[in-house]
């Protein structure tokens, strides 16, 4: 057998690489599941048109979903004049992005039957709960506002399969679909107020709210 | 390749010695990933030790005819391949992790003899007989809901014909002090694939006198495992009604779902044990003395 001089010390070179990945895994975690940094929501949040008044972290009782896993969420109030508005958001990962399943899992009170709507900020939900409007929908980590999951599939499948995803992918930074979704719900109260009025102003305030939640989302 | 002595240094310098040691430090790679990608599942970590262990059997029995030799572009393409394994075939369980064990024998074989990639037909077809959950989760993903009503009713027969007052709708097993709903996950289609890929190992390995005993063994393992899951799935119904979490954990997914799969497992290779083909001598030993006892020690010895 002619063996030229470089092969054996590449075949050594790439034993020694196999093996010292192996010893390095035996040190880590089960890989069973994915694993998420955790995060803790910004206190302040300015939001345009709003002044902000108060924020506290929410305590959710984990929901009962398939596969979804909530990390954090943070309740965030804003006044205007003498009209309130709360900003409830979840951060939800390994998600399918459908903010239906999230509403029936995470408030027990029965919605009216909710529109769904674009603007510039992408889709969102409108529908009334008791005394309140609500406008509902996904962050995305790429991409405008979801409701369903298949908008959500839509837009993994459109802006996450990016070169410069590639590294980070490889290195196991990130994972090849971002199935994470900040599930913000907006309330504003119906007193002396339409129900129009009120979805124009929580539409309006979508607007505004969702670049900086775009560009704020946790990293992975 | 000249079988001659060799001291330790000499055997340090040849390539076939190197290609044993990459080659064992990638099975460990891949036990220990299959390890902890299924979060210590000890079924999976058993086929993966047959069939990997089979392979370097076969791999070694051969090693004398085996074409050796590579080129540096080879060389080069398989250590790629080998690279993205150990990058990403021990994260998260997706399925590039899942079929990771095939893209390592493609690099190992390119690295080993570059475009003779012939010789390892076999070996290769084991391998993806190895990963090949993912292929038979997707070609049955709008079945699987079939297979579990299947095992429901098979076993609600069972329960029936034991005495038990029992009620099937669906999936659902209905005992007078509680019910169960045979999930996907509980349908025994893992346990179908298990012994599925078992059965390929085994034809791989031992001889088998014709064709009709190709098809009909890995039929044959399949039936075996969906028949004993339907006792798995009678005794969680009677469990589930008794009221006894402890023992209803203990057989759903603790040490005991484990004893099911491996009654399976034994009764099947009962079953292929019978099947193999007694191995004939070549014919002057034959021609002299045809004794069945002497055949019966071959077999033993083989195993």
């Amino acid at each position: 057998m002619n063996t030229a001089i470089w092969q054996v010390p590449f075949l050594a070179l790439t034993s020694a690489v196999v093996l010292w990945s192996g010893i390095d895994m035996v040190g880590r975690p089960s890989q069973a599941e994915t694993n998420y940094t955790p995060y803790t929501f910004a206190a302040r949040v300015p939001l345009t048109g709003w002044q902000d008044v108060a924020s506290e972290p929410l305590r959710s009782i984990p929901p009962l979903l398939a596969y979804d896993e909530l990390m954090v969420a943070h309740r965030y109030r804003y006044q205007n004049e003498d009209h309130p508005l709360s900003v409830e958001v979840r951060y939800l990962v390994d998600t399918e992005g459908d903010v239906d399943t999230y509403a029936r899992a995470f408030t027990p009170e029965r919605a009216s039957t909710a529109a769904e709507r674009r603007n510039t900020a992408g889709s969102y939900r409108l529908y009334t709960v008791g005394n309140q409007a609500v406008l509902s929908a996904c962050v995305n980590p790429r991409g405008g506002s979801t409701v369903s999951a298949e908008q959500f599939r839509t837009n993994r499948k459109a802006h996450d399969l990016q070169p410069t995803r590639l590294v980070p992918w490889l290195l196991n930074r990130e994972y090849l679909f971002d199935n994470r979704c900040l599930w913000t719900q907006m309330t504003v109260p119906l007193t002396n107020t339409t129900v129009e009025t009120a979805f124009r102003s929580l539409e309006n305030s979508w607007i505004a709210w969702y670049p900086q939640a775009n560009r704020n989302f946790p990293p992975h | 390749m000249q079988i001659a002595p060799q001291t330790f240094i000499q055997s340090l310098t040849g390539r076939g010695t190197w290609l044993v040691i990459l080659a064992s430090s990638l099975v460990l790679f891949h036990l220990e990933a299959v390890w902890k990608l299924s979060n210590g599942d000890t079924e999976a970590l058993v086929t993966y030790v047959l069939f990997l262990g089979s392979i370097g059997s076969l791999l070694w029995a051969k090693r004398a005819s085996l074409q050796l030799e590579s080129s540096a572009v080879a060389s080069v393409v398989g250590a790629t391949l080998l690279a993205l394994v150990l990058l990403k075939g021990s994260s998260f369980y997706n399925v590039f992790a899942q079929i990771s064990p095939l893209v390592s024998a493609l690099g190992l074989a390119l690295i080993a003899s570059g475009r003779h990639l012939k010789q390892y037909a076999l070996e290769f077809l084991l391998v993806a007989t190895l990963v090949s959950t993912p292929l038979f989760e997707w070609l049955f993903s709008q079945h699987l809901q079939t297979i579990s009503t299947l095992s429901a009713k098979y076993a609600y027969l069972i329960l029936w014909y034991t005495g038990f007052s029992v009620v099937s709708i669906g999936s659902k097993i209905i005992l007078p002090t509680g019910s169960v709903d045979v999930y996907i996950a509980c349908s025994g289609f893992q346990s179908m694939l298990q012994l599925f890929k078992i059965s390929i190992l085994f034809l791989a390995m031992f001889p088998t006198a014709g064709w009709w005993r190709k098809l009909v063994l890995p039929l044959a393992a399949v039936a075996t495992a969906f028949l004993v899951n339907g006792f798995r799935v009678a005794l969680m119904a009677i469990l589930n009604a008794s009221d006894d979490p402890f023992a209803f954990k203990y057989w759903h997914n603790g040490d005991g779902s484990n004893i099911f799969s491996m009654i399976a497992m034994l009764l099947f290779a009962a079953l292929a044990y019978t099947q193999i083909q007694p191995e004939l001598e070549p014919e002057a030993e034959l021609a002299t003395e045809p004794e069945p006892i002497e055949v019966e020690v071959l077999e033993s010895q083989e195993r």
